[in-house]
């Protein structure tokens, strides 16, 4: 592998702003790079004459003119708007969408020098745990050693896990509804970061669950997504639940180590059925922590089960509202008519626009929604959603850090919970209650599973706290020193 | 099953997505089990519990509306459009 593409974020950072390589030979490498690897399906879209093009730009730039991300290959979920480019989140009611405007996120990362290399594929409208619904197909995982029987990235940001697996951008942009980010990087052996819900602009993301959804990086180092988060959360006023409170600095005590830091691991994430080698996996987080200089202790998160069923109101409820938009008229797909009226417009439109998955939410979305279940299903769930983020909040009077699995397991062949959408939604057990809670939370790549596939440890901490959660994460890093990478001489 | 193929028939109408026979008849199923899945909430005891609708309690931002009034907008606006007629989206009859 090119020498370049061993680098982290932080590393090429600093090399072309020495001017030692020029911004046109590391776009060129990246550009070749997700050439080479074409067959894992990862890219929507590739933008590589722009990128090019940009580069030279840069090139006949002064270095003390140069921006925080100046000439840095971003790979982008297609899911955020980007002008120039096609948006389609990964679904044929999208699939020749051009967005009249551009994300506050992508925008922010255009801003400070980003170049967006790619835009990579993702469950369709984000609703999935194994990027096995978009309309390009599935996105393999480049930890497959059988291609008789390829893995799944995890999902629904699937492509930008896999793009950075296989150092096709120096970082990549995923959405986390309910585990979208951390699940992936789990089973892509990255790095991945939900920030505390309200700090990254949801402007310009398509919306899946807006109480939910929020952006976060997808890197090959803890050092590295501090330095991309920075860059990518700000206030906007374009997002009514976008938070006016200030990002604390979060690479100047990254590495100040977690002395005395508070740990709490709860005893409701240990589930019945997990296996030997996620307990194993768990003990060494418990065991590097503790090395560190953590104190770990036991506590309890009561409303831990009841998580799922509660995400799986909620978001499918959000998501049917959200959704309604996709009418055949404005933008995007509609059938081939003739019409007897509207509303077989818009059904034929929208039941051949959406894939399965996207259907199946949406039904019981409008199910809980309607009258004489709205009670019962949603504003119950609302409630319990209250008791959860309770649960948080009291255990966080304890600790500061909460440690868990990302994942129930390692990556699974694709098309094994195709047809069992209930065994599906269960590997998001771990990632969906702090999503539920609106708490900022990481993946951290923490050892291989029997099958030599990575696992990654979850860190939790309370809102607003991203530098506490970094700083435990840059620890746990060090401690794990997960140096694998996959085997692409396949 | 909670949820039989007339009841899944009416709440695809109401999201407005047509389904074939098979699909109408899959979806039932699964809606089922992922309702079944879900009654351990109905166990959780919530009273006096406020729904929570805005996990970081602040107060909801609100912005100007932009003017799409100007032809250059519009036609950004058009652009993206399945079916338009000059400056308007085309949708079949409404009224008889």
């Amino acid at each position: 592998m090119n020498e370049l593409l061993k680098l982290s974020l932080v590393e090429t950072v600093k090399l072309i702003k020495s001017k030692k390589v020029s911004a046109k030979e590391i776009i060129e490498t990246y550009i070749n790079r997700l050439e080479d690897t074409e067959k894992y399906n990862m890219l929507s879209e590739k933008n590589y004459d722009e990128a090019l093009e940009l580069a030279n730009k840069i090139d006949s730039k002064k270095p003390e003119d140069f921006r925080p991300l100046e000439g840095i290959p971003i790979a982008v979920k297609d899911i955020f708007c980007t002008v120039g480019n096609k948006t389609t989140a990964s679904s044929k009611i999208l699939n020749n969408f051009f967005a009249p405007y551009e994300s506050t996120v992508t925008k922010n990362l255009k801003n400070a020098g980003a170049i967006v290399i790619c835009k990579t594929n993702m469950d369709e409208f984000a609703m999935g745990s194994a990027s096995d619904t978009c309309i390009k197909g599935e996105v393999i995982n480049p930890w497959t050693d059988d291609f008789s029987k390829p893995l799944t990235p995890g999902g629904s940001s699937g492509g930008s896990a896999a793009v950075v697996a296989i150092s096709g951008a120096c970082f990549s942009l995923g959405t986390d509804t309910g585990g979208s980010i951390r699940q992936p990087a789990s089973f892509c052996g990255n790095v991945g970061l939900k920030p505390t819900y309200g700090r990254c602009s949801r402007y310009g993301i398509i919306a899946f669950a807006s109480s939910l959804d929020q952006a976060g990086p997808i890197s090959k180092t803890v050092e590295d997504a501090a330095y991309a988060l920075t860059y990518m959360a700000s206030w906007d006023k374009n997002d009514s639940t976008s938070v006016n409170i200030k990002m604390p600095d979060l690479l100047k005590n990254i590495k100040e180590g977690i002395k005395g830091l508070k740990v709490g691991v709860p005893k409701e994430y240990i589930i019945d059925g997990m296996s030997d080698e996620i307990q194993k996996l768990l003990e060494n987080g418990r065991t590097w922590l503790k090395d560190q200089g953590a104190e770990v202790i036991d506590i309890s998160l009561p409303h831990t089960k009841v998580a799922l069923p509660c995400y799986y109101i909620i978001a499918p409820a959000e998501a049917s509202a959200n959704l309604a938009r996709y009418d055949g008229v404005k933008f995007g797909y509609r059938a081939e008519g003739p019409f007897k009226d509207l509303n077989d417009m818009y059904c034929k439109t929208r039941g051949e626009g959406f894939g399965k998955e996207v259907k199946r939410r949406l039904l019981i979305g409008t199910y809980v929604l309607s009258s004489g279940y709205y009670d019962a299903y949603y504003i119950h769930a609302q409630k319990v959603r209250r008791k959860i983020a309770e649960d948080f909040n009291s255990a966080f009077k304890d600790v500061d850090v909460i440690l868990s699995p990302t994942a129930p397991s390692d990556a699974f062949v694709l098309g094994e919970k195709k047809e069992d959408p209930i065994n599906m939604y269960l590997n998001d057990v771990f990632t969906v209650p702090s999503s539920l809670a609106g708490l900022p939370a990481i993946s951290i790549p923490a050892g291989l599973s029997k099958n030599n596939k990575p696992l990654g440890l979850q860190l939790i901490s309370n809102k607003f706290t991203e530098d506490t959660l970094l700083k435990t994460a840059f620890a746990l890093e060090e401690a794990a020193s997960f140096t694998h990478r996959p085997n692409l001489e396949k | 099953m909670l949820i039989d193929k007339k009841v899944t028939k009416k709440i695809a109408f109401l999201a407005r997505i047509g389904l074939t026979e098979k699909e109408a008849e899959d979806f039932s199923k699964d809606l089922s089990n992922i309702l079944k899945w879900m009654e351990d909430l109905k166990k959780i005891d919530v009273k006096n519990v406020d729904p929570l609708r805005n996990i970081n309690d602040i107060e909801l931002l609100e912005r100007e509306d932009i003017d799409f009034s100007k032809n250059s907008d519009q036609r950004k606006l058009l652009a993206n459009a399945p079916k338009k007629n000059g400056n308007f989206f085309t949708v079949p009859k409404v009224i008889e």
